[in-house]
């Protein structure tokens, strides 16, 4: 990082398949309807969204949601939101993969439905099993380092570790381990779950992750097209910032005034 | 007539019905959808040849919002 300015424009993310200008993925969970999801893609600017896979209802009037994001030519990352063991997930991969004719998928297997913890064992055996079947598996984790590194390992193409439990908006929780896994990880770090305002983005972004995963802090807000515009204001400055290195924490003061010349001495 | 298990619940259909035919009438659209059966899923490309049997499993699905 020797440059003497960087310019966020040519701070493309690389991952997979794919190169994306934005660092914001946007989750579009939680949304009113699906005016406010093309509202808040196009504000946001994100390259990348997640949906779910669910059963078809031909009585849902905002039923699938496929046409409405073929119309903004976003990369669509289909999840296996819901899943609790790796044989679920993997048959729900396959379904995405199906529907949408990609192999992208964001894997999350969970624990139990009050936490929505990422159930570590299962999780691995669906990446496992879905890099094997040729997918670009995006792994929604627990701030674990450990467990990221095996991910990885695994030839996950991300980790997504959580900043706190899905929708919680606590923010991140282990900021400690969330940096140690952006210092150690080779494939990107997306910051997943937790976000609940501007500053948690740029937070994540501070600590080295890759890119932000932000659903319900922008789809429940009171004005999602804003939060969406300044949650992706934040990620690239939380970018930004990470890139221009921050200074070392001290304990006591540090003059930014020189002392000499000081009259009266 | 046959007796399946569409998406959770079942139902009676014609014999024979082939995905398409299903998929047809439930109205759905042809992108962004994917057929499951028993477990097993059926490629677009299998949908015209792929007849149902009595007692299949099928789920048909689509991309909903989702985190």
């Amino acid at each position: 990082m020797n440059r003497h300015y960087i310019e966020n424009d040519e701070d493309a993310l690389k991952i997979g398949p794919l190169t994306l200008s934005s660092r914001l993925i946007l989750g579009t969970g939680g949304a009113p309807s699906h005016r406010v999801i093309s509202e808040t893609i196009t504000a946001s600017g994100a390259e990348m969204v997640t949906v779910a896979i669910r059963r078809f209802d031909p009585t849902l009037r905002d039923g699938s949601i496929f046409e409405e994001l073929a119309k903004l030519s976003v990369h669509v990352l289909p999840n296996t939101a819901g899943c609790f063991g790796a044989r679920d997930a993997v048959l729900t991969a396959e379904l995405g993969r199906e529907a949408l004719q990609t192999d992208l998928v964001k894997v999350e297997v969970i624990s139990d439905q009050d936490t929505l913890l990422p159930d570590p064992l299962e999780l691995a055996r669906a990446t496992e099993e879905l890099v094997k079947r040729g997918f670009y598996v995006f792994a929604y984790t627990n701030d674990d380092p450990a467990l990221a590194s095996h991910l990885a390992n695994l030839g996950a193409t991300a980790v997504m570790p959580l900043g706190s439990p899905i929708g919680s908006g606590l923010g991140i929780l282990n900021p400690h381990n969330i940096e140690l896994i952006a210092e150690r990880i080779e494939c990107p770090v997306v910051l997943d779950a937790g976000i609940g305002c501007a500053s948690d983005a740029a937070f994540a972004m501070e600590l080295g992750c890759d890119a932000v995963l932000a659903a319900s802090a922008i789809t429940r807000a009171k004005v999602p097209k804003s939060m969406a515009r300044s949650i992706s204001m934040a990620v690239r400055a939380g970018r930004l910032s990470y890139l221009s290195g921050r200074i070392p924490r001290r304990r006591l003061a540090q003059a930014s005034t020189t002392d000499e010349g000081k009259p009266f001495t | 007539m046959l007796e399946v298990v569409l998406n959770g619940e079942v139902v009676t259909i014609e014999a024979p019905t082939s995905i398409s035919k299903l998929v047809d009438e439930l109205k759905a659209p042809t992108n962004g959808v994917a057929v499951a059966v028993n477990r097993e899923i059926v490629p677009r490309s299998k949908w015209d040849t792929f007849f149902l049997s009595d007692q299949d499993a099928i789920e048909v699905v689509t991309i909903f919002q989702g985190g």
